[in-house]
Protein backbone atom coordinates (compact mmCIF):
# COMPACT_ATOMS: atom_id res chain seq x y z
CA UNK A 1 0.00 0.00 0.00
CA UNK A 2 1.25 3.01 -1.26
CA UNK A 3 1.40 6.28 1.02
CA UNK A 4 -0.81 9.34 -0.51
CA UNK A 5 0.90 12.55 -1.24
CA UNK A 6 -2.22 14.40 -3.20
CA UNK A 7 -3.82 17.07 -1.15
CA UNK A 8 -5.34 19.99 -1.64
CA UNK A 9 -3.12 22.13 0.29
CA UNK A 10 -0.22 20.43 -2.65
CA UNK A 11 -3.07 21.31 -5.83
CA UNK A 12 -3.07 24.72 -4.29
CA UNK A 13 0.70 25.05 -4.25
CA UNK A 14 1.07 23.79 -8.18
CA UNK A 15 -1.93 26.03 -8.93
CA UNK A 16 0.39 28.71 -7.95
CA UNK A 17 4.06 27.63 -9.63
CA UNK A 18 4.95 26.48 -6.14
CA UNK A 19 8.25 24.27 -7.60
CA UNK A 20 8.59 21.67 -4.98
CA UNK A 21 4.70 20.77 -5.17
CA UNK A 22 5.45 18.99 -8.42
CA UNK A 23 8.52 17.54 -7.52
CA UNK A 24 6.63 15.79 -4.38
CA UNK A 25 4.24 14.32 -6.90
CA UNK A 26 7.07 13.36 -9.28
CA UNK A 27 8.34 11.99 -6.19
CA UNK A 28 5.31 9.58 -5.20
CA UNK A 29 5.59 5.86 -5.35
CA UNK A 30 3.15 6.04 -8.09
CA UNK A 31 2.43 9.48 -9.71
CA UNK A 32 0.00 8.00 -12.08
CA UNK A 33 -2.73 6.83 -10.15
CA UNK A 34 -2.76 10.08 -7.97
CA UNK A 35 -2.59 12.31 -11.12
CA UNK A 36 -5.51 10.05 -12.26
CA UNK A 37 -7.46 10.98 -8.99
CA UNK A 38 -6.89 14.55 -9.30
CA UNK A 39 -7.87 14.89 -12.79
CA UNK A 40 -11.52 12.76 -12.66
CA UNK A 41 -11.64 14.80 -9.59
CA UNK A 42 -11.08 18.70 -10.76
CA UNK A 43 -13.38 17.69 -13.97
CA UNK A 44 -16.05 16.27 -11.93
CA UNK A 45 -16.24 18.89 -9.21
CA UNK A 46 -16.17 22.25 -11.27
CA UNK A 47 -18.97 20.54 -13.25
CA UNK A 48 -21.36 20.39 -10.66
CA UNK A 49 -20.49 23.86 -9.24
CA UNK A 50 -20.79 24.84 -13.41
CA UNK A 51 -24.18 22.84 -13.46
CA UNK A 52 -25.40 25.80 -10.77
CA UNK A 53 -24.62 28.30 -12.70
CA UNK A 54 -26.01 26.77 -15.84
CA UNK A 55 -29.63 26.55 -14.01
CA UNK A 56 -29.16 29.76 -12.62
CA UNK A 57 -28.53 31.31 -16.19
CA UNK A 58 -31.21 29.35 -18.06
CA UNK A 59 -33.96 29.95 -15.00
CA UNK A 60 -32.59 33.83 -15.92
CA UNK A 61 -33.11 33.90 -19.80
CA UNK A 62 -36.65 33.55 -21.41
CA UNK A 63 -37.26 30.62 -23.67
CA UNK A 64 -34.82 30.20 -26.91
CA UNK A 65 -37.54 29.51 -28.94
CA UNK A 66 -39.66 32.45 -28.48
CA UNK A 67 -36.53 34.81 -28.79
CA UNK A 68 -36.16 33.28 -32.44
CA UNK A 69 -39.87 34.81 -32.89
CA UNK A 70 -38.80 37.73 -31.86
CA UNK A 71 -36.48 37.97 -33.98
CA UNK A 72 -37.76 36.44 -37.18
CA UNK A 73 -40.82 38.96 -37.04
CA UNK A 74 -38.92 41.97 -36.28
CA UNK A 75 -36.78 40.69 -39.61
CA UNK A 76 -40.05 40.75 -41.70
CA UNK A 77 -40.45 44.03 -40.92
CA UNK A 78 -36.93 45.08 -41.56
CA UNK A 79 -36.47 47.78 -45.20
CA UNK A 80 -34.21 44.85 -46.46
CA UNK A 81 -36.28 41.71 -46.04
CA UNK A 82 -38.92 42.33 -49.03
CA UNK A 83 -35.59 42.35 -51.30
CA UNK A 84 -34.45 38.80 -49.72
CA UNK A 85 -38.14 37.72 -50.39
CA UNK A 86 -37.72 38.69 -54.16
CA UNK A 87 -34.84 36.13 -54.99
CA UNK A 88 -35.85 32.65 -54.43
CA UNK A 89 -31.92 31.59 -53.94
CA UNK A 90 -31.39 34.62 -51.64
CA UNK A 91 -34.59 33.39 -49.20
CA UNK A 92 -32.98 29.44 -49.35
CA UNK A 93 -29.41 30.79 -48.71
CA UNK A 94 -31.04 32.92 -45.41
CA UNK A 95 -33.10 30.57 -44.15
CA UNK A 96 -30.22 28.04 -44.19
CA UNK A 97 -27.96 30.59 -42.40
CA UNK A 98 -31.02 31.67 -39.78
CA UNK A 99 -30.85 27.29 -38.87
CA UNK A 100 -27.59 26.78 -38.41
CA UNK A 101 -26.88 30.23 -36.01
CA UNK A 102 -30.14 29.44 -34.20
CA UNK A 103 -28.65 25.73 -33.92
CA UNK A 104 -25.04 26.81 -33.05
CA UNK A 105 -26.72 29.64 -29.93
CA UNK A 106 -28.79 26.96 -29.26
CA UNK A 107 -25.95 24.59 -28.31
CA UNK A 108 -24.09 27.76 -26.38
CA UNK A 109 -27.29 28.44 -24.63
CA UNK A 110 -26.98 27.90 -20.95
CA UNK A 111 -29.12 25.02 -19.65
CA UNK A 112 -29.65 22.42 -17.23
CA UNK A 113 -29.42 19.36 -19.67
CA UNK A 114 -25.89 21.38 -20.78
CA UNK A 115 -24.44 21.57 -17.57
CA UNK A 116 -25.53 17.90 -16.39
CA UNK A 117 -23.99 16.65 -19.49
CA UNK A 118 -20.78 18.52 -18.47
CA UNK A 119 -20.66 16.22 -15.35
CA UNK A 120 -19.72 13.48 -18.14
CA UNK A 121 -17.84 14.95 -20.77
CA UNK A 122 -15.30 17.41 -18.07
CA UNK A 123 -14.05 14.69 -16.62
CA UNK A 124 -13.83 12.44 -19.81
CA UNK A 125 -12.65 15.47 -22.13
CA UNK A 126 -10.33 15.89 -19.15
CA UNK A 127 -8.66 12.54 -19.06
CA UNK A 128 -8.07 11.94 -22.51
CA UNK A 129 -6.25 15.31 -22.87
CA UNK A 130 -3.94 14.60 -20.44
CA UNK A 131 -3.31 10.88 -21.13
CA UNK A 132 -2.07 12.24 -24.89
CA UNK A 133 -0.59 15.54 -23.60
CA UNK A 134 1.29 13.56 -21.23
CA UNK A 135 2.73 10.57 -23.24
CA UNK A 136 3.48 14.05 -26.07
CA UNK A 137 5.11 15.80 -23.29
CA UNK A 138 6.76 12.75 -22.03
CA UNK A 139 7.89 11.80 -25.64
CA UNK A 140 9.30 14.99 -26.89
CA UNK A 141 10.96 15.59 -22.96
CA UNK A 142 12.67 12.25 -23.58
CA UNK A 143 14.34 13.11 -27.24
CA UNK A 144 15.35 16.23 -25.79
CA UNK A 145 17.39 14.28 -22.70
CA UNK A 146 14.81 14.13 -19.99
CA UNK A 147 15.52 11.38 -17.31
CA UNK A 148 11.96 11.00 -16.26
CA UNK A 149 9.46 8.24 -16.32
CA UNK A 150 6.03 8.14 -17.79
CA UNK A 151 4.41 7.63 -14.50
CA UNK A 152 6.19 10.78 -13.42
CA UNK A 153 5.42 12.82 -16.23
CA UNK A 154 1.72 11.84 -16.04
CA UNK A 155 2.12 12.82 -12.26
CA UNK A 156 3.06 16.42 -12.87
CA UNK A 157 1.53 16.66 -15.62
CA UNK A 158 -2.04 16.20 -14.18
CA UNK A 159 -0.76 18.74 -11.51
CA UNK A 160 -0.59 20.62 -14.29
CA UNK A 161 -4.84 20.85 -14.15
CA UNK A 162 -4.63 22.97 -11.25
CA UNK A 163 -5.85 26.17 -12.71
CA UNK A 164 -9.19 24.24 -14.40
CA UNK A 165 -10.30 24.93 -10.59
CA UNK A 166 -11.28 28.07 -11.90
CA UNK A 167 -14.15 26.75 -13.96
CA UNK A 168 -15.40 26.05 -10.65
CA UNK A 169 -16.22 29.82 -10.64
CA UNK A 170 -18.76 28.98 -13.19
CA UNK A 171 -21.38 28.89 -10.28
CA UNK A 172 -21.61 32.32 -10.77
CA UNK A 173 -24.42 32.44 -13.59
CA UNK A 174 -23.24 34.27 -17.10
CA UNK A 175 -19.41 34.06 -15.88
CA UNK A 176 -16.94 34.28 -19.07
CA UNK A 177 -14.07 32.09 -18.48
CA UNK A 178 -11.61 33.09 -21.07
CA UNK A 179 -8.43 32.13 -22.39
CA UNK A 180 -6.49 32.87 -19.29
CA UNK A 181 -7.14 29.41 -17.41
CA UNK A 182 -6.05 28.11 -20.60
CA UNK A 183 -2.09 30.11 -20.50
CA UNK A 184 -2.11 29.41 -16.48
CA UNK A 185 -2.39 25.58 -17.60
CA UNK A 186 0.27 25.75 -20.23
CA UNK A 187 2.65 27.29 -17.52
CA UNK A 188 1.74 24.91 -15.12
CA UNK A 189 2.83 22.22 -17.80
CA UNK A 190 6.06 23.66 -18.45
CA UNK A 191 6.62 23.43 -14.84
CA UNK A 192 5.64 19.73 -14.77
CA UNK A 193 7.65 18.90 -17.61
CA UNK A 194 10.89 20.67 -16.22
CA UNK A 195 10.17 18.54 -13.11
CA UNK A 196 9.52 15.32 -14.30
CA UNK A 197 12.54 15.05 -16.76
CA UNK A 198 15.06 17.83 -14.44
CA UNK A 199 15.47 19.90 -17.98
CA UNK A 200 17.24 23.10 -18.57
CA UNK A 201 14.77 25.47 -19.68
CA UNK A 202 14.64 25.94 -22.99
CA UNK A 203 14.11 22.00 -23.44
CA UNK A 204 11.22 22.08 -21.25
CA UNK A 205 10.18 25.07 -23.41
CA UNK A 206 10.25 22.63 -26.15
CA UNK A 207 9.18 19.84 -25.02
CA UNK A 208 6.03 21.77 -23.32
CA UNK A 209 5.28 23.23 -26.56
CA UNK A 210 5.87 20.25 -29.30
CA UNK A 211 2.69 18.27 -28.24
CA UNK A 212 0.57 21.50 -29.64
CA UNK A 213 2.50 21.34 -32.85
CA UNK A 214 1.68 17.23 -32.87
CA UNK A 215 -2.35 18.71 -32.21
CA UNK A 216 -1.94 21.27 -35.03
CA UNK A 217 -0.53 18.75 -37.75
CA UNK A 218 -3.17 16.10 -36.38
CA UNK A 219 -6.35 19.05 -36.99
CA UNK A 220 -4.89 19.87 -40.35
CA UNK A 221 -4.75 16.31 -41.79
CA UNK A 222 -8.26 16.41 -40.49
CA UNK A 223 -9.07 19.66 -41.85
CA UNK A 224 -7.29 18.21 -45.24
CA UNK A 225 -9.34 14.94 -45.19
CA UNK A 226 -12.48 17.03 -44.82
CA UNK A 227 -12.15 19.21 -47.55
CA UNK A 228 -11.32 16.43 -49.73
CA UNK A 229 -14.38 14.05 -48.79
CA UNK A 230 -16.47 17.30 -49.56
CA UNK A 231 -15.00 17.72 -52.93
CA UNK A 232 -15.72 14.51 -53.72
CA UNK A 233 -18.95 14.23 -52.31
CA UNK A 234 -20.02 17.12 -54.28
CA UNK A 235 -18.77 16.31 -57.74
CA UNK A 236 -20.78 12.97 -57.44
CA UNK B 1 -1.65 45.10 6.30
CA UNK B 2 0.10 48.44 7.07
CA UNK B 3 3.44 46.94 5.32
CA UNK B 4 1.83 45.94 2.41
CA UNK B 5 -0.11 49.06 1.38
CA UNK B 6 3.38 50.98 1.90
CA UNK B 7 5.06 48.84 -0.20
CA UNK B 8 2.53 48.88 -2.97
CA UNK B 9 2.86 52.80 -2.24
CA UNK B 10 6.89 52.20 -3.00
CA UNK B 11 6.06 50.38 -6.19
CA UNK B 12 3.37 52.87 -7.87
CA UNK B 13 6.11 55.80 -6.62
CA UNK B 14 8.83 53.21 -8.26
CA UNK B 15 11.10 52.85 -5.63
CA UNK B 16 13.59 50.56 -6.02
CA UNK B 17 13.66 49.08 -2.37
CA UNK B 18 9.96 48.45 -2.60
CA UNK B 19 10.44 46.23 -5.49
CA UNK B 20 13.15 44.38 -3.95
CA UNK B 21 11.39 43.52 -0.54
CA UNK B 22 8.78 42.10 -3.14
CA UNK B 23 10.75 39.89 -4.92
CA UNK B 24 12.35 38.09 -1.92
CA UNK B 25 8.89 36.97 -0.86
CA UNK B 26 7.70 32.93 -1.47
CA UNK B 27 4.33 33.38 -2.47
CA UNK B 28 4.51 35.98 -4.68
CA UNK B 29 2.21 34.22 -7.50
CA UNK B 30 -0.51 33.69 -5.30
CA UNK B 31 -0.05 37.51 -4.47
CA UNK B 32 0.05 38.16 -7.74
CA UNK B 33 -3.27 36.44 -8.60
CA UNK B 34 -4.91 38.12 -5.84
CA UNK B 35 -4.00 41.55 -6.54
CA UNK B 36 -4.55 41.12 -10.82
CA UNK B 37 -8.21 39.48 -9.41
CA UNK B 38 -9.25 41.89 -6.67
CA UNK B 39 -8.05 45.12 -8.55
CA UNK B 40 -10.01 43.92 -11.59
CA UNK B 41 -13.44 44.01 -9.81
CA UNK B 42 -13.18 46.67 -7.93
CA UNK B 43 -12.04 48.83 -11.35
CA UNK B 44 -15.38 47.45 -12.78
CA UNK B 45 -17.69 48.17 -9.65
CA UNK B 46 -19.08 51.75 -11.31
CA UNK B 47 -19.78 49.32 -13.90
CA UNK B 48 -21.91 47.08 -11.71
CA UNK B 49 -23.44 49.66 -9.99
CA UNK B 50 -24.61 51.27 -13.24
CA UNK B 51 -26.10 48.04 -14.28
CA UNK B 52 -28.20 47.11 -11.01
CA UNK B 53 -29.88 50.44 -11.07
CA UNK B 54 -30.38 50.32 -14.66
CA UNK B 55 -31.79 46.65 -13.69
CA UNK B 56 -33.44 47.53 -11.04
CA UNK B 57 -35.40 50.84 -12.70
CA UNK B 58 -36.46 48.63 -15.61
CA UNK B 59 -39.29 51.20 -17.41
CA UNK B 60 -39.12 50.63 -20.93
CA UNK B 61 -39.75 53.97 -21.91
CA UNK B 62 -36.78 55.16 -20.51
CA UNK B 63 -34.72 52.17 -21.61
CA UNK B 64 -35.77 52.97 -25.06
CA UNK B 65 -34.97 56.59 -24.54
CA UNK B 66 -31.18 54.99 -23.30
CA UNK B 67 -30.64 53.33 -26.23
CA UNK B 68 -31.88 55.78 -29.04
CA UNK B 69 -29.31 58.47 -27.33
CA UNK B 70 -26.54 56.18 -27.33
CA UNK B 71 -27.42 54.96 -30.84
CA UNK B 72 -27.20 58.60 -31.85
CA UNK B 73 -24.30 59.39 -30.08
CA UNK B 74 -22.55 56.73 -31.69
CA UNK B 75 -23.46 57.94 -35.28
CA UNK B 76 -22.31 61.15 -34.18
CA UNK B 77 -18.81 59.72 -33.25
CA UNK B 78 -18.48 58.13 -36.59
CA UNK B 79 -20.02 60.43 -39.37
CA UNK B 80 -16.55 62.56 -38.54
CA UNK B 81 -15.19 59.46 -39.75
CA UNK B 82 -16.74 59.17 -43.19
CA UNK B 83 -16.66 63.07 -44.33
CA UNK B 84 -14.02 62.01 -47.21
CA UNK B 85 -16.76 59.70 -48.51
CA UNK B 86 -19.18 61.71 -51.36
CA UNK B 87 -22.33 62.89 -49.19
CA UNK B 88 -25.01 60.51 -51.24
CA UNK B 89 -22.69 57.22 -50.16
CA UNK B 90 -22.22 58.90 -46.25
CA UNK B 91 -26.11 59.41 -45.87
CA UNK B 92 -26.62 56.06 -47.32
CA UNK B 93 -24.05 54.41 -44.99
CA UNK B 94 -25.99 56.34 -42.04
CA UNK B 95 -29.18 55.77 -42.99
CA UNK B 96 -28.37 51.73 -43.27
CA UNK B 97 -26.51 51.99 -39.72
CA UNK B 98 -29.50 53.45 -38.24
CA UNK B 99 -32.08 51.32 -39.11
CA UNK B 100 -30.00 47.92 -38.44
CA UNK B 101 -29.26 49.64 -34.97
CA UNK B 102 -32.94 50.86 -34.46
CA UNK B 103 -34.09 47.12 -35.37
CA UNK B 104 -31.80 45.69 -33.09
CA UNK B 105 -32.80 48.15 -30.22
CA UNK B 106 -36.60 47.33 -30.62
CA UNK B 107 -35.62 43.56 -31.21
CA UNK B 108 -33.34 43.73 -27.53
CA UNK B 109 -37.02 45.62 -26.05
CA UNK B 110 -39.04 42.86 -27.04
CA UNK B 111 -36.55 39.94 -25.80
CA UNK B 112 -36.37 41.74 -22.61
CA UNK B 113 -40.60 41.39 -21.85
CA UNK B 114 -40.45 37.76 -22.59
CA UNK B 115 -41.07 36.04 -19.40
CA UNK B 116 -38.28 34.08 -17.51
CA UNK B 117 -38.15 31.88 -14.52
CA UNK B 118 -36.88 34.55 -12.45
CA UNK B 119 -38.88 37.53 -11.69
CA UNK B 120 -36.83 40.19 -14.68
CA UNK B 121 -35.06 42.42 -11.87
CA UNK B 122 -33.33 39.44 -10.28
CA UNK B 123 -32.42 38.03 -13.68
CA UNK B 124 -31.03 41.47 -14.45
CA UNK B 125 -28.99 41.28 -11.08
CA UNK B 126 -27.53 37.70 -12.13
CA UNK B 127 -26.18 38.90 -15.28
CA UNK B 128 -24.91 42.12 -14.02
CA UNK B 129 -22.85 39.95 -11.34
CA UNK B 130 -22.14 37.46 -13.77
CA UNK B 131 -20.67 40.17 -16.38
CA UNK B 132 -18.74 41.55 -13.42
CA UNK B 133 -17.29 38.57 -12.20
CA UNK B 134 -15.70 38.11 -15.66
CA UNK B 135 -13.90 41.11 -15.75
CA UNK B 136 -10.54 40.11 -14.13
CA UNK B 137 -10.74 36.99 -16.33
CA UNK B 138 -10.66 38.22 -19.71
CA UNK B 139 -8.40 39.44 -21.92
CA UNK B 140 -7.53 43.19 -23.32
CA UNK B 141 -8.38 44.85 -26.69
CA UNK B 142 -4.62 45.75 -26.30
CA UNK B 143 -1.70 44.22 -23.94
CA UNK B 144 -2.04 45.37 -20.23
CA UNK B 145 -4.67 47.85 -20.70
CA UNK B 146 -6.54 46.34 -18.03
CA UNK B 147 -6.45 44.74 -14.98
CA UNK B 148 -7.00 41.36 -15.48
CA UNK B 149 -5.66 37.77 -15.46
CA UNK B 150 -6.11 37.37 -19.55
CA UNK B 151 -3.45 39.92 -20.40
CA UNK B 152 -0.97 39.46 -16.95
CA UNK B 153 -0.55 35.62 -18.14
CA UNK B 154 -1.39 35.88 -21.70
CA UNK B 155 1.00 38.59 -22.72
CA UNK B 156 3.16 37.92 -19.80
CA UNK B 157 4.33 34.32 -20.63
CA UNK B 158 5.61 36.33 -24.15
CA UNK B 159 7.64 38.62 -21.98
CA UNK B 160 9.01 36.18 -19.88
CA UNK B 161 10.05 34.37 -22.85
CA UNK B 162 11.76 37.26 -24.24
CA UNK B 163 13.51 38.74 -20.76
CA UNK B 164 15.04 34.92 -21.07
CA UNK B 165 16.46 35.43 -24.46
CA UNK B 166 17.82 38.57 -23.40
CA UNK B 167 19.82 37.00 -20.55
CA UNK B 168 17.04 36.92 -17.41
CA UNK B 169 16.92 34.78 -14.59
CA UNK B 170 13.63 35.32 -13.22
CA UNK B 171 11.52 32.09 -11.95
CA UNK B 172 8.35 31.93 -13.55
CA UNK B 173 6.71 32.90 -10.27
CA UNK B 174 8.62 35.93 -9.06
CA UNK B 175 8.21 37.20 -12.80
CA UNK B 176 4.81 37.11 -12.43
CA UNK B 177 4.38 38.37 -8.94
CA UNK B 178 6.38 40.97 -9.66
CA UNK B 179 4.73 42.25 -12.94
CA UNK B 180 1.08 42.13 -11.53
CA UNK B 181 1.75 45.19 -9.99
CA UNK B 182 1.26 46.78 -13.18
CA UNK B 183 -2.57 46.14 -12.33
CA UNK B 184 -2.26 48.82 -9.42
CA UNK B 185 -2.66 52.05 -11.34
CA UNK B 186 -5.78 50.83 -13.33
CA UNK B 187 -7.54 51.21 -9.51
CA UNK B 188 -7.70 54.38 -11.66
CA UNK B 189 -10.35 52.85 -13.97
CA UNK B 190 -12.86 53.69 -11.35
CA UNK B 191 -13.24 56.91 -13.19
CA UNK B 192 -13.36 55.96 -16.79
CA UNK B 193 -17.19 56.59 -16.48
CA UNK B 194 -16.52 60.37 -15.54
CA UNK B 195 -17.91 62.55 -18.50
CA UNK B 196 -15.13 63.21 -20.61
CA UNK B 197 -11.90 63.02 -18.61
CA UNK B 198 -12.92 59.38 -18.23
CA UNK B 199 -10.57 57.74 -20.84
CA UNK B 200 -7.85 60.29 -19.76
CA UNK B 201 -7.82 58.70 -16.81
CA UNK B 202 -7.73 55.12 -18.23
CA UNK B 203 -4.76 56.26 -20.54
CA UNK B 204 -2.96 57.60 -17.35
CA UNK B 205 -3.42 54.17 -15.57
CA UNK B 206 -2.39 52.23 -19.25
CA UNK B 207 0.71 54.39 -19.06
CA UNK B 208 1.51 54.27 -15.42
CA UNK B 209 1.07 50.58 -15.87
CA UNK B 210 3.36 50.22 -18.30
CA UNK B 211 5.94 52.09 -16.68
CA UNK B 212 5.24 49.33 -13.71
CA UNK B 213 5.32 46.25 -15.41
CA UNK B 214 9.08 47.74 -17.16
CA UNK B 215 10.05 48.01 -13.60
CA UNK B 216 9.11 45.03 -12.56
CA UNK B 217 10.75 43.10 -15.52
CA UNK B 218 13.81 44.56 -15.00
CA UNK B 219 13.91 43.51 -11.05
CA UNK B 220 12.75 40.00 -11.06
CA UNK B 221 14.90 38.92 -14.10
CA UNK B 222 18.13 41.28 -12.80
CA UNK B 223 18.33 43.17 -16.00
CA UNK B 224 19.06 46.82 -17.04
CA UNK B 225 16.36 49.39 -17.84
CA UNK B 226 17.07 48.95 -21.83
CA UNK B 227 16.60 45.50 -21.87
CA UNK B 228 13.40 45.15 -19.18
CA UNK B 229 11.93 47.49 -22.12
CA UNK B 230 12.87 45.52 -25.24
CA UNK B 231 11.39 42.61 -23.59
CA UNK B 232 8.29 44.06 -23.07
CA UNK B 233 7.89 45.65 -26.07
CA UNK B 234 9.08 42.63 -28.70
CA UNK B 235 6.33 40.43 -28.41
CA UNK B 236 4.07 43.55 -29.44
CA UNK B 237 6.49 44.73 -31.94
CA UNK B 238 6.52 40.78 -33.38
CA UNK B 239 3.02 40.83 -33.78
CA UNK B 240 2.85 44.31 -35.37
CA UNK B 241 5.12 43.52 -37.85
CA UNK B 242 3.52 39.93 -38.59
CA UNK B 243 0.05 41.72 -38.90
CA UNK B 244 2.07 44.39 -41.47
CA UNK B 245 3.37 41.52 -43.59
CA UNK B 246 -0.17 39.53 -43.98
CA UNK B 247 -1.92 42.99 -44.16
CA UNK B 248 0.75 43.75 -47.09
CA UNK B 249 0.74 40.26 -48.80
CA UNK B 250 -3.26 40.30 -49.34
CA UNK B 251 -3.27 43.68 -50.14
CA UNK B 252 -0.49 42.82 -52.89
CA UNK B 253 -2.74 40.16 -53.67
CA UNK B 254 -5.87 41.84 -54.37
CA UNK B 255 -4.13 44.63 -56.33
CA UNK B 256 -2.51 41.60 -58.56
CA UNK B 257 -5.98 40.05 -59.15
CA UNK B 258 -7.37 43.54 -60.10
CA UNK B 259 -4.24 44.51 -62.28
CA UNK B 260 -4.63 40.84 -64.21
CA UNK B 261 -8.25 40.89 -64.46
Amino acid sequence: MGTRTLSWNLVLRALFLDGDAYDRLRDDDNPFIEGLFLVIAIGFGTALLSLIGQVLAWASIPDLNAIKQVVWDAYQRAPWWSEVTRDPAALEGFRLGWEWSWRIISALSPSPLTGALRIVIWPLLSLLGWLIYGTLGHLFARLLGGQGSLNQTLGTTALAFSPLLLRGLGIIPFLTLGGAVNTWQLICRYKAIRSAHRLPWTRAFWATLLPFVVYLLFWLVIGGLAVVLIAVVARR
Amino acid sequence: MKEWMQTLRGVVLFDGAAYARLRERGDLFFLGFLLVFLLGLISGLPDLGIAIVRGLSTDAVVEAADVTAEIEQGLAQVEPLLQSLPSDVRDQILLQARQGFELAAQIGGQVAQLPTIFPRRLALLLEAVGRWASRPLAGARFPLATASLGTWLGYGIWVMLMARLLGGRASLATFFGMTSLFAVPHLLQILARVPYVGSVFSFIAFLWGVGIYVKATAVSHELGTGRAVLAALLPLLIVAFLVAVIAMGIAGTVVLILLTR
